[in-house]
């Protein structure tokens, strides 16, 4: 034990010789986690500029002036910067470029609808500008065919509204009723369709969530999401850092030396991959509270789950690293290989990219890798999972762990110390 | 005290060291002379323990290597052929390091670290990092952590291997106060100087197998005492096998394309030798003359020259 302490020692003293690599890799995982996050952050925010649309009406009938009237409606002016022009004067303002595009509803479109004719929206786009027109002119298409479809669907309620619209007399109440419960019996009808079941329960639910506690609704935080993956990661390359010395020092021979002393290759292994173990966790440790100080950290879950993940993650990487050193014949095959296994556990373990946009087909492979069980641990302990609800997830880092370690130390014992 | 009983290493067809024996005494040096790659550091290596030999045994004071490995380390000190030192490590550090993986520690750990540096001279520079050190100051402190638990049995490989000859005299300085201190040490090089001036007892090596071994004299009667003489010319190697290949007191030990070396029976003359190549019509460059040294007899056993 003694001699286990002092080859520990050893190993820390020289990494606080040498702490730029160390350093460098610290700071690795926050300066990648921060790019990314401002590049999502960026991506995923509402403050898209609303997009300039003129709107027109010639058609001074029901469906002419529902139109005008959606102009001013809330959830439109989130995405649109409509304004209700008449079409001349919409015309004259495409011309100085003042819009993205133009509507125009032509006179007697309610009319044609109603009688069941062809009807046709005009849309004027800027010709100066690439992405909004299209924006506008996808919305109007939809819009039209919902139009089409209610015109179609809602035939015979459309005449008794038509009528009602052009009479010179208030409707008399019974006849609004009558409307209102066919016009509800179709909705009724068509809901099973139109707004599939699943749908509707997950409308539910958010309505729910939101009654049961309005204040408890955080805002999206990308740096959350991102961090562990890219911690992940880092933890490999700082297990690849601290077991390059292997071959360092088998080259000065220095190692040689260590397995002449009395405690032999076993306890110089162990000692070797402890302190690499230590090192990586002592690293994540100050990592973690400056990506705490800064909020990463939020809605992490369970502190003992997410210990034993990254306790668990450590000794894969550890033993990872321990086998590659040992198998590389040369430091080029060495650097060459690791990098290469490093970048590939992360990207096929959703370190990269989450393995849910990768398709089942790489569930697979991202299942033989320890990022993804340390991934998904996380992600069930962020969503307010158990200890016990990781079980799987630790069993597995744990086992990929002892068997990366026990072939680490073989190779270790058997490249270096074959004699004792 | 260091007991080499039959001792084999193949790597694969190439046989390292094949059925070696040989002891050493307690206070003694002894010496393993052989060229590069005549199987010094493999048998090093399998005494102390870092190498598994596929036959024989190493016994350190009656310890069985294979039997009980970390108890047998414990009597040793290992100083290897390359500076196997950590460069980050300040000397301190280093020597500290080795004399606490040997059981050391506390005031004694920090007295035996003091007192070594001392005797290598580095105790001036002993809080500068490795990386910082000479050639020559490096080897002193790897001679140092092998030094620095005051073990009974040192094994020393090549340890003054390219260094200035002050340095060098430093280190054989304090090999012998260790010796004179009470330890065995089992010291190999191929400089025939280090090895006449410094072993009490000889082994010459090559290709993996102990040829002689002895004291000086006791190697210097086994072979004869005849000197052995370089000639520079202009002969060919067959006119120079031809020309003594009937001789009772020359023999043909190496030929080259404008070189011949011979060894001469005991009381034969070198000018004897001269008059017969001069007499056959060869021109003569240059002739060297070795008398009885360890040289002449590792080039009578070896049958060439040790070169590095």
């Amino acid at each position: 034990m003694k001699a286990l302490t002092i080859l520990i020692r050893n190993d820390f003293l020289r990494k606080l010789r040498s702490p730029v690599a160390t350093l460098g890799l610290m700071a690795f995982p926050l300066v990648m986690t921060s790019l990314i996050g401002v590049v999502v952050s960026n991506a995923s925010s509402n403050d898209f500029p609303p997009i300039p649309v003129l709107v027109a009406s010639d058609d001074d009938g029901l469906i002419g002036r529902f139109i005008l009237s959606s102009v001013g409606n809330e959830e439109m002016r989130k995405r649109f910067d409509a304004r209700a022009v008449d079409s001349d004067e919409g015309r004259r303002l495409m011309e100085e470029g003042a819009a993205s595009a133009l509507i125009v509803v032509p006179a007697g479109f309610t009319e044609g609808v109603f009688d069941g004719r062809e009807q046709e929206i005009e849309l004027i786009k800027n010709p100066a500008e690439s992405i909004r027109p299209e924006i506008v002119e996808k919305l109007a298409d939809a819009g039209t065919l919902l139009l089409s479809l209610a015109a179609e669907f809602f035939q015979e309620e459309l005449a008794v509204m038509r009528r009602i619209d052009g009479s010179e007399t208030f409707p008399a109440d019974m006849l609004v009723a009558a409307l209102s419960i066919d016009i509800n019996k179709k909705l009724r009808k068509m809901e099973k369709y139109v707004f599939p079941p699943v749908v509707d329960l997950a409308a539910k639910k958010e309505k729910e969530k939101d009654d049961s506690d309005d204040s408890d609704e955080s805002p999206f935080n990308p740096f959350s999401i991102i961090f562990p993956g890219i911690m992940l990661m880092s933890i490999l390359f700082l297990a690849d850092l601290f077991m390059r010395d292997i071959y360092r020092d088998s080259k000065s021979g220095a190692l040689t030396r260590i397995m002449v002393t009395p405690p032999g290759a076993v306890l110089v292994v162990s000692a070797k991959m402890t302190a690499a173990v230590l090192f990586v966790l002592v690293t994540l440790v100050a990592t973690a509270v400056v990506a705490a100080l800064l909020g990463w950290l939020e809605g992490m879950g369970n502190p003992a789950g997410v210990v034993l993940l990254a306790l668990g993650f450590s000794l894969v990487a550890v033993g990872l690293a321990t086998l590659v050193y040992c198998l590389a014949r040369t430091l080029r095959q060495a650097t060459a290989a690791s990098p290469v296994l490093i970048l590939a556990l992360c990207m096929a373990g959703g370190s990269m990219i989450p393995v849910s946009a990768m398709g089942e087909a790489f569930l697979a492979v991202a299942r033989c890798t320890p990022n993804y069980w340390a991934i998904e641990g996380y992600i069930e302990l962020m969503a307010g999972k158990s200890l016990a609800d990781i079980g799987t997830n630790l069993a597995v880092l744990f086992g990929m762990a002892a068997v990366a370690c026990v072939l680490g130390a073989l190779q270790f014992k058997r490249r270096f110390g074959g004699g004792g | 005290m260091i007991r080499v009983q039959n001792l084999q290493k193949n790597y694969g067809a190439v046989k390292a060291v094949g059925g070696v024996s040989f002891h050493v005494e307690e206070g003694e040096i002894y010496g393993l002379l052989g060229p590069n790659g005549a199987g010094k550091t493999t048998l090093i290596s399998m005494i102390s323990g870092l190498l598994k030999p596929d036959d024989g045994g190493v016994a350190i004071s009656g310890v069985e290597m294979t039997a009980n490995p970390r108890k047998a380390r414990r009597l040793m000190g290992v100083v290897p052929q390359e500076t196997a030192l950590y460069s980050d490590l300040t000397a301190r550090e280093n020597t500290a390091l080795f004399g606490s993986l040997y059981g050391l520690s506390g005031k004694d750990l920090d007295a035996a670290v003091t007192g070594i540096l001392e005797r290598v001279g580095l105790d001036p520079a002993d809080r500068r990092k490795a990386e910082t050190f000479s050639g020559g100051m490096k080897r002193r402190l790897n001679l140092a952590m092998g030094l620095v638990h005051g073990p009974r049995v040192v094994l020393m490989d090549e340890p003054t291997t390219g260094i200035d000859p002050q340095a060098r005299l430093n280190i054989l300085d304090v090999i012998r106060t260790v010796v004179a201190e009470g330890a065995t040490v089992l010291y190999t090089t191929h400089y025939m100087d280090e090895a006449e001036a410094l072993c009490s007892r000889i082994g010459i090596i090559d290709q993996g197998s102990i040829l002689a071994e002895g004291t000086l004299d006791e190697l210097t009667r086994l072979v004869g005492e005849g000197e052995v003489v370089t000639v520079k010319g202009d002969f060919g190697s067959e006119d120079a096998q031809e020309l003594f290949k009937d001789s009772d007191d020359v023999a043909v030990v190496e030929v080259g394309e404008e070189f011949v070396l011979l060894a001469l029976a005991a009381g034969r003359s070198p000018a004897g030798v001269l008059e017969r190549l001069i007499g056959s019509g060869h021109r003569v460059d240059d002739l060297k003359i070795r008398s009885t040294s360890l040289e002449s007899v590792f080039i009578k056993l070896t049958g060439r020259e040790l070169r590095d």
